[in-house]
């Protein structure tokens, strides 16, 4: 019960904490809006293309490498012990490429970098 | 989205998102920049808005987005800085009465409150703007952090009690 009241109590204060009473100026949304429609126009004008992101391109890159390169050094080294010592070399380095690009995408904008622009021909957007 | 539907959106909501921005950057130059990067970067989308459900969730997300995407950019910094622009006469002083003293007191603690937010953790403080400052439910929220209702209503909880916490420790009392 007296949680319960604790709890009315700490909502209350926080949204009594969150009240503002500032708004946008009319300037400042009729500025936007003029860039709106500026921008737009720039879009009409600009040709038709779709975005591919490429983010996971280097990691795919590095892991068939250091696979292939794993397997060529299970096959072609002939003593044992220093084959899998290659292959495990191989096998950490491309777990350090994934580990890097899970990082990558969790902590920076590799998402929105790499990523190219194909334009359609003749084609406005 | 074409821009006459923008325009529309700033219109209906515009102010909800100026004051979320707002709270997020913590200064209103800053808020301003990331306001109207919302609508611009909404140009570029190809939602299709439905007006009988609140669409203004896509726009907090989108604002989201952006300032993380932003502070990402910039060096990190080690605390939010303090809302320095709000308005004091805005306060609602709870169950004010006469007492002039336990009015101070309100509005101190009140100010307290906003300090602890402002420095709570973002997966914390994000979800509490959306549900206290902007009325969001639990659903839109869970829209705009892209993570599922429990976790939702587990990160209110327990933002909750942090403040809580917070408040005792800095000496208020129950």
């Amino acid at each position: 019960m007296r949680d319960d009241r604790i709890d009315t109590e700490i909502e209350e204060i926080i949204r009594a904490s969150m009240k503002m009473t500032d708004v946008p100026t009319p300037e400042l949304n009729d500025k936007l809006k003029a860039a709106l429609y500026h921008q737009e126009a720039v879009l009409q004008k600009r040709p038709a293309a779709h975005t591919l992101s490429l983010w996971y391109m280097p990691m795919l890159l590095n892991l068939v490498t250091f696979a292939l390169l794993a397997v060529l050094a299970l096959t072609v080294i002939e003593n044992a012990y220093l084959s899998y010592f290659a292959a495990g070399i191989c096998f950490y380095i491309a777990l350090a490429g994934i580990l890097i690009t899970i990082v990558g995408v969790k902590r920076t904008n590799i998402k929105e970098d790499i990523t190219i622009r194909i334009e359609k021909r003749g084609v406005l957007a | 989205m074409n821009a006459k539907e923008i325009e529309r959106c700033i219109d209906e909501f515009g102010t909800d998102i100026y004051r979320f921005c707002l709270k997020l950057c913590g200064n209103k130059t800053d808020a301003e920049d990331l306001y109207q990067q919302t609508f611009l970067k909404a140009l570029e989308t190809e939602w299709t808005l439905d007006w009988e459900k609140n669409p203004k969730a896509l726009f907090f997300s989108l604002a989201h987005n952006l300032w993380k995407s932003d502070r990402r950019k910039q060096a990190r910094r080690s605390q939010i800085a303090p809302c320095d622009n709000l308005d004091d006469d805005a306060e609602i002083v709870l169950r004010s009465g006469e007492n002039i003293e336990e009015r101070y007191f309100q509005k101190e603690l009140i100010e307290k409150v906003r300090q602890i937010i402002q420095t709570l953790p973002e997966k914390f403080q994000v979800p509490l703007l959306l549900y206290y400052l902007s009325d969001c439910s639990i659903e839109q929220i869970a829209t705009v952090i892209k993570k599922p209702p429990g976790t939702v209503k587990s990160r209110l909880f327990k933002g909750r009690n942090m403040i809580k916490k917070r408040l005792e420790d800095a000496g208020y009392e129950r």
